[in-house]
């Protein structure tokens, strides 16, 4: 079966290194159980027996280890906030990836398979979508099941035993992600002298890279934080959607990834600004993440073109301000010579510095470097200045380089709104203001939803399938990975908002219902019993009968007696207990419920035992007046009159002969003989032979 | 038999071929390092000797003998070199390093999704087989003045872009951090794509 780790999967020489390299289960307190599986042969990468000194709260004591350590500390952190009920394992490995000296891969990670069409499982819900893909780890989580019943080649998806029968780097498993880093960073050759930081604490230094940090990123990949439509032609994998492309919108078309065409998804993807997540968790969260004051270039005046325009801030000069620098904007003119070619580039003394003084300079990109143009504008009393991109693309880059001389504000602005503003210029004076829009959040269009990244054309890092790069404060999944991350993936981040978007529903108690459809968010109940209705299950009610009295104390937690009544006494209040007699006999059968009679005694056969029975021989006189109570006597005759009657008085009348009566013995009858007179006693005896009774008294 | 139900249903090629392009990925750094000459062993071995990682482990191990030949392991499908006394990787070779790029750019080389293997399961699932060029890839650049710049990529021209230097844009790794814990800072620490001229 599919836990069972076969021999033949690694090289013999490989399974001593796994006899431990499978690190234990997360934290008792994770949501999500996410284990690192080693590929690594023995004595290399996770295996490697360099000896380390602990460092950063990591205390492996080999380089191995070490590595090993900080990939299970970023799978716990991970772990620790997401939920699922199926194990997610990581098939990681430590190995060689290219890089040169200045520039290295330092890793790679994604999901292995994507699913979709999952049923239902039980309170598991399955796919959210029809003919829609997500990652292996999210479809298992969705289905409840561990979704690989057997090693798979990560390249054909076939069964398989070992690596060897995949072939080439493939490997044989039926782990969730494959993860690849390099194994020799820091190297000769390989970004020479910057090696990972593989401490727990983020305290790397400015020559080293911090793993767990980039483990956090590419894990946020592997776990579904990734679409999978080609950029290339905009083709969707079998021609389904993934559910990350149904939340992407393109808010300039108005249409969602999943219902666009190819042509225009490719379109979208270099739409810069407009890439946007159309709804859910991750807007909701954008107000108390993103932060205001996206720097912007305002067209203060003429009308026809007026508004925000986007900008690339400097590096040098004063930044922008929340009140920025206002005036009229200037074309900046200089000698065309072999500084630069044009009167607009800057690379000279302006010449018209008379025009320029007191105003925000336009020159335009190229030749020289940017503090150089700066250093000239500012140099002719500009105020601020303004370069036009002389290549199309979007977002404007920034202007790089440093001189503390340069006092002034400076942005780029792209090619397209240059020559927008250029335009303009010709007819009219264009006002503008440079400054951050308090009105806008940085990271987030008009109506406050994150922007994704899709950059025209593509520069740094990977479009579409993270935020953009203008976010604020940064968020773990931009292209770049800011040294300001800290090793969360929650607070003032919007990287597990998305998760819950594409399908990572909450389940903290793991029991496949969302917390929010759950009676007991916190305590596996997949039934949901829920007795007293009270929508509280039964599984985390303190008062499951809701009869007000708290289980640990109600002598029928689940039966509502808010009287605790309890006839017999014994643990058990009455509307639960089987023989509230205790009499043996269980209430159901017991002619006594309430009163103990073992024996059940029933003298008239009326049900109704008579130790509970008013009238126990069922002459109709009750039993506290009935001289014979066991006995039915509706005369109650007692011919001695000693209280018992004649039915159950072995010692009364009537005499049985003429000499009883005549004699005086009476022997047979009780005391006090009360009896009536000697002469009814002749009388009843005359009668009892025929003869007529004389009057006698 | 396939993974989600052991109920024997085939692999379904829809078009195209993955697997082959993964194999074709896969020999490039399936190459065997033991075909390295002394020299160039002895070079990287003094190369790894003379950059031991500042990672807060302990110096290397004394160097191997020089006339040890590397043994072939493998790691993650692909073989590589290893040093048998010491147990370490042996360094890549500048050929080997161009195949580890190629590998690279495979990775990352994801032109169409049309190929994509789909396999159907029993219970009405389908699985699709992602090759690596579904991967995203994390890659450091330096520029002359060391500054370092992390970048996560997903397409060729990004890769090369990177290894040769020219991504040397975007927020700067190594710079002193630009907020701290607690208080948020009111705004995004500088340019976030700069370019010099």
């Amino acid at each position: 079966m599919r836990r069972h780790l076969d021999a033949g999967l690694l090289a013999p020489i490989a399974l001593l290194a796994l006899a431990f390299a499978v690190l234990p289960a997360t934290p008792a307190f994770a949501n999500a159980t996410i284990t690192i599986f080693n590929g690594n042969a023995a004595g290399v990468g996770f295996n490697d027996p360099t000896p380390a000194a602990p460092v950063g709260g990591n205390p492996g004591t080999t380089l191995g280890a070490q590595r090993l350590n900080a990939f299970q500390f970023a799978a716990d952190i991970w772990g620790a906030t997401l939920d699922s009920s199926v194990p997610i394992k990581i098939y990681a490995t430590f190995e060689p990836l290219s890089c040169n000296a200045t520039s290295a891969t330092l890793g790679s990670a994604g999901t292995i398979f994507i699913w979709s069409n999952i049923p239902p499982n039980g309170t598991y819900p399955g796919s959210e979508f029809p003919n829609t893909w997500t990652s292996q780890a999210l479809s298992a989580k969705r289905g409840g099941v561990d979704i690989l019943t057997t090693p798979l080649c990560t390249n054909t998806g076939a069964v398989c035993t070992t690596n060897a029968e995949c072939g080439g780097t493939a490997v044989c498993t039926d782990a969730e992600i494959r993860a690849r880093f390099n194994v020799n960073l820091g190297n000769v050759g390989c970004l020479t002298g910057i090696p990972w930081y593989l401490g727990f604490d983020n305290n790397h230094t400015a020559n080293q890279i911090d793993l767990v940090t980039v483990l956090l990123h590419e894990f946020g990949h592997g776990l579904g934080f990734q679409q999978f439509a080609s950029l290339a032609n905009g083709a969707l994998p079998g021609g389904f959607p993934d559910v990350y492309n149904r939340r992407l919108l393109d808010n300039g078309t108005g249409k969602t990834w999943n219902i666009m065409t190819g042509p225009e998804r490719v379109a979208s993807s270099i739409n810069y600004g407009h890439l946007v997540w159309s709804n859910g968790q991750v807007n909701t969260e954008v107000p108390g993440v993103l932060a205001f004051g996206l720097p912007n270039l305002r067209v203060n005046s003429p009308g026809s073109i007026s508004g925000s325009y986007a900008v690339g801030e400097a590096q040098f000069g004063a930044p922008l301000s929340n009140v920025g620098v206002s005036g009229d904007l200037v074309k900046a003119l200089d000698a065309a010579n072999a500084a630069g070619p044009t009167t607009f580039d800057a690379c000279t003394a302006i010449t018209n510095a008379g025009d320029v003084a007191g105003k925000i300079a336009l020159v335009d990109r190229g030749t020289c470097g940017f503090i150089v143009k700066a250093a000239n504008v500012q140099a002719a009393g500009a105020i601020a200045m303004v370069v036009a991109d002389n290549a199309a693309g979007a977002p404007p880059a920034g202007l790089g380089g440093v001189d503390p001389t340069i006092v002034i504000p400076s942005v780029r602005i792209t090619i397209t709104d240059g020559n927008t503003i250029k335009a303009a210029m010709a007819s009219n004076t264009v006002n503008i203001t440079l400054a951050r829009d308090l009105t806008k959040r940085q990271g987030a269009d008009d109506m406050d939803r994150a922007q994704f990244y899709a950059p025209n054309p593509v520069v740094g890092g990977s479009s579409v399938s993270h935020y953009d790069i203008s976010a604020f404060p940064n968020q773990l999944m931009e292209p770049n990975i800011n040294n300001d991350l800290t090793h969360n993936v929650t607070g003032v981040d919007l990287t597990l908002a998305l998760m819950r978007d594409i399908g990572w529903y909450p389940d903290t108690d793991v029991d496949g219902l969302a917390n929010s459809a759950d009676n007991c968010p916190n305590v596996s109940n997949p039934g949901q019993a829920d007795l007293d209705g009270d929508h509280l299950g039964d599984a985390c009610d303190p008062d499951d009968d809701g009869d007000g009295v708290n289980d640990d104390v109600d002598n029928c937690p689940v039966d509502a007696n808010s009287d605790q009544a309890n006839n017999d006494g014994d643990a058990l209040g009455d509307v639960c207990d089987p023989d509230d007699d205790n009499d043996g006999v269980m209430d159901g059968a017991d002619n006594c419920p309430f009163t103990s009679n073992g024996d059940q005694l029933d003298t008239d056969g009326d049900g109704l035992g008579n130790a509970c029975d008013a009238d126990d021989d069922g002459d109709g006189v009750a039993d506290g007046s009935d001289n014979c109570p066991l006995v039915g006597n509706t005369d109650q005759a007692d011919f001695d009159r000693d209280g018992r009657g004649d039915v159950c008085d072995p010692l009364t009348g009537p005499p049985q002969d003429k000499a009883q009566c005549m004699n005086g013995n009476w022997g047979r009858f009780n005391d006090p003989r009360t009896f009536p007179n000697q002469g009814l006693c002749i009388c009843y005896i005359m009668s009892a032979h025929g003869e007529k009774c004389p009057s006698i008294k | 038999m396939t993974g989600r139900n052991s109920g024997g249903v085939g692999p379904k090629r829809l078009t195209g071929y993955v697997a082959a392009a993964t194999i074709l990925a896969a020999s490039l750094l399936g190459i065997a390092w033991a075909n390295s000459d002394k020299a160039q062993d002895k070079k990287n071995q003094q190369q790894a000797a003379a950059t031991q990682p500042t990672t807060g482990q302990k110096p290397t191990q004394k160097a191997t003998d020089q006339k040890t030949q590397p043994v072939t392991r493998t790691i993650g499908g692909a073989t590589v070199a290893v040093d048998p006394a010491t147990g370490r990787l042996v360094p890549p070779t500048p050929e080997e390093m161009a195949k580890l790029t190629a590998a690279l750019y495979k990775m990352v080389s994801r032109e169409s999704a049309d190929d994509l293997l789909i396999i159907p399961q029993e219970d009405g699932s389908l699985m699709g087989v992602l090759d690596d060029s579904y991967n995203e890839v994390a890659m450091a650049t330096r520029d002359a003045k060391g500054n370092l710049r992390l970048h996560c990529i997903d397409t060729p021209d990004q890769a090369k872009r990177v290894l040769e230097g020219k991504a040397n844009v975007g927020p700067i790794y190594n710079e002193k951090k630009a907020k701290t814990t607690g208080k948020k800072a009111a705004q995004k620490p500088g340019p976030s794509f700069t370019e010099t001229e």
